[in-house]
């Protein structure tokens, strides 16, 4: 017979007083954070309901959303979010361990950002994206309960060409699209841009410098071994300096490429050296056995990496790469302190603190920005953890 | 190049002070402070730390009252829109030869702690060496303070002048919204490592230590410490260089740091690839150096294995 473990049942005063009065020092800590609490939360409650001014947000939020992104075209840039959301939402319907909150928080959040008052047509596209989330969500789980497994396969699918596609879509194409060139992409929107295209392209040339830092030609290996350890050892904004205003002094012609194609650069190759020690952390966890065991079943060396090695060690590493994305997601807005005008989410806000008429209203806008970094930041982060936890309760 | 190392080095000190605390403090087993702990840690881990430093500057500093009518805080500390003001020590003609005495002082303990320890491995008798080292430089700085006329520091107070305070330290608005932004910022992320290296400790050891006999002190001092310190190394150093390497994000303020001068000097037409490849150099340098100092602290105190 197995006994069920007693459940302490405390209640409210015996909770309160375990939790919070149990020793004289625990009731001198508790008083402390209560005041804490009050002088930190108090009078920022009061300015933030009562004496910010946060029109200067309201009158500024397509700037500081997607730029100077022409308004009669900002159709694409729905269509974007829209894939995104459903994306979303069907992920969360495959994997609920993993998406958890993150899906119903952002399709609720979309939802209630429709009643604020905006135009009629943006508030219906943010009803769709919103919608799309929960559809997206119920239509997976119907499927997966269904044990229809193909429908795992095209939503990976669907992420892996969402970024080209956005790219493609955003940009447009000469004949029914007119271009939009990047110079007027801005705010959020770049920021995204930016941070998604970064990581995107420096995985692949992460993983080829990690296995090159372990290959056996000595010349092949100490250039990837210096080249990581540079990049690692100086600071994200000599590397934007160097690309956003010193690559067009140097080679002449280059200042008519794109600001933005250069920074992507930049925060290319930054990234590919912290990947690739990432990596290199997941090569070095596979056990020998699996090298000789690849040998032994005759694969070549590239075929051995490929199908046997790579795979299990990449899966080791997601969660720091999840990490790597994070902080390159924060630090896009270096290009900020590095010049060349760039106009991200930061970029945007500290153009417009620069202006006269919004004098004095630094705060807010600082505020907001922050707030959005913060929400994206912090949901990627919640997704990392239990990615994390999933992994290794797969592995053990 | 300079004002990079004493706010990366200040900076350092201040975050991994704020990070054990609010670290340890996120396992409290008080509810309330375990959950400010971790408010502190989401918040501003999250958030770019060129916003942070760009609000302390912009939105906090800035909005401080001019010089004539700045706010007095004890101490006297005195905050305006541009700088704060404190008292600051002011050395003296006898500054030099009471730094000596100190320096004397600090080597007699190093020796006077090695024997010591040399003891206790030999006979095993525990004795209090870090207090009698503390004593004994403690007791040279004071018996230089006594006997040095003019005293080897005199403090100077800030006076209000005409335009601007007169006299003290001078803390300016750029240096301490860098300071605040980036300690506040690394802070969070060593707290996370503080609290992972504790919890990452294995329940026996706490339960071993207990079997031995040893008071709630010294369990955490000899044994959870020690072992929470090799899984809290590696991760921090990586946080210390990074702090190091935010600091060009000086320049967003006008700090003139390695970085920031760097790009006057390109400006005024000075050689630009020489000035990038000395940026570079020093910020190399300055990681690899510390990264090789906690490389060999970490040594130190990880597992000996034959």
């Amino acid at each position: 017979m197995v006994v069920e473990r007693p459940v302490e049942r405390l209640g409210l005063i015996g909770w309160l007083h375990k939790n919070l009065f149990s020793t004289w020092y625990n009731i001198l800590l508790t008083l402390l954070s209560l005041a804490l609490i009050v002088a930190v939360v108090q009078p920022l409650l009061i300015w933030v309901l009562t004496q910010a001014e946060w029109d200067v947000v309201m009158v500024n939020l397509r700037l500081l959303l997607i730029g100077f992104f022409p308004l009669d075209q900002i159709w694409r840039v729905w269509v974007c979010l829209a894939a995104t959301m459903a994306l979303l939402g069907l992920s969360r319907g495959i994997w609920p361990h993993i998406v958890g909150g993150v899906a119903p928080v952002y399709g609720a959040g979309l939802l209630l950002l429709a009643l604020l008052p905006i135009e009629l047509n943006q508030r219906l596209w943010l009803v769709l994206c919103g919608g799309l989330v929960f559809a997206g969500a119920a239509l997976s789980r119907f499927l997966v309960q269904r044990s229809n497994q193909r429908i795992i396969g095209w939503v990976a699918m669907g992420w892996v060409l969402l970024l080209p596609l956005t790219l493609w879509l955003l940009r447009g194409f000469g004949l029914v699209l007119p271009v939009i060139e990047t110079s007027e992409w801005g705010g959020l929107l770049l920021t995204l841009v930016m941070a998604i295209s970064g990581v995107v392209f420096a995985f692949p040339l992460g993983v080829l410098l990690a296995i090159g830092r372990r290959s056996e030609l000595p010349a092949f290996r100490w250039f990837c071994t210096i080249s990581i350890e540079v990049v690692r050892g100086v600071p994200l904004v000599t590397v934007l300096f160097m690309f956003l205003i010193m690559l067009p002094l140097f080679i002449p012609g280059s200042e008519s490429t794109d600001n933005i194609a250069r920074a992507i650069i930049g925060l290319t190759i930054f990234t590919s050296a912290y990947i690739a020690e990432n990596v290199r952390g997941g090569l070095q966890a596979i056990p020998r056995g699996q090298f000789e065991a690849a040998k032994a079943i005759g694969l070549n060396p590239v075929f051995s990496m490929l199908l046997i090695i790579l795979p299990q060690a990449l899966r080791i590493v997601i969660p720091s790469n999840v990490n790597q994305f994070i902080s390159l997601l924060k630090d896009t807005s270096l290009v900020v302190a590095a010049g060349g005008g760039i106009r991200e989410l930061l970029g945007m806000a500290d153009s417009l603190m620069g202006q006269a008429e919004f004098q004095g209203k630094q705060a807010e806008v600082l505020l907001f920005a922050g707030l959005i970094y913060w929400i994206l930041a912090y949901s990627l982060t919640y997704v990392s953890k239990r990615l994390e936890q999933h992994i290794q309760r797969h592995t053990t | 190049m300079l004002n990079t190392l004493i706010v990366s080095g200040i900076g350092i000190i201040l975050a991994s002070l704020i990070g054990l605390v609010v670290g340890i403090a996120q396992l409290s087993s008080n509810w309330l402070v375990a959950r400010i702990a971790e408010t502190y840690v989401a918040l501003f881990r999250n958030v770019p730390v060129l916003l942070q430093i760009l609000f302390w500057d912009q939105a906090v500093f800035l909005r401080l009252p001019r010089v004539q009518d700045a706010i007095t805080l004890p101490g006297p500390l005195y905050l305006t829109n541009r700088s704060v003001h404190t008292i600051g020590p002011q050395p003296t003609s006898t500054t030099l030869l009471w730094l000596i005495i100190i320096a004397i002082g600090v080597f007699v303990s190093l020796i006077v702690w090695y024997w010591l320890h040399q003891r206790q491995a030999h006979t095993g008798n525990p004795s209090p060496r870090l207090l009698i080292a503390v004593v004994i430089v403690g007791v040279a700085g004071l018996t230089g303070w006594l006997f040095l006329t003019p005293p080897p520091l005199s403090t100077s107070i800030p006076t209000i002048g005409r335009f601007n305070f007169e006299g003290g330290l001078e803390l300016p608005r750029a240096y301490i919204s860098l300071l605040l932004g980036l300690s506040l910022y690394t802070a969070a992320f060593i707290a996370e490592n503080v609290r992972a290296g504790i919890q990452g400790v294995p329940k026996g050891q706490y339960e071993a230590a207990r079997a031995l006999g040893l008071r709630p002190s010294q369990r955490m001092r000899l044994v959870i410490l020690p072992l929470a310190l090799r899984i809290i190394i590696p991760p921090t150093t990586n946080q210390y260089l990074n702090l190091i390497k935010n600091s060009s994000l000086a320049t967003a303020v006008g700090y003139p740091d390695l970085y920031q001068m760097s790009r006057t000097i390109v400006n005024n037409g000075g050689q630009l690839i020489p000035m990038i490849g000395l940026v570079m150099g020093s910020y190399l340098i300055i990681s690899l150096t510390t990264s090789f100092l906690m490389n060999r602290y970490n040594r130190k105190i990880s597992l000996q294995t034959k």
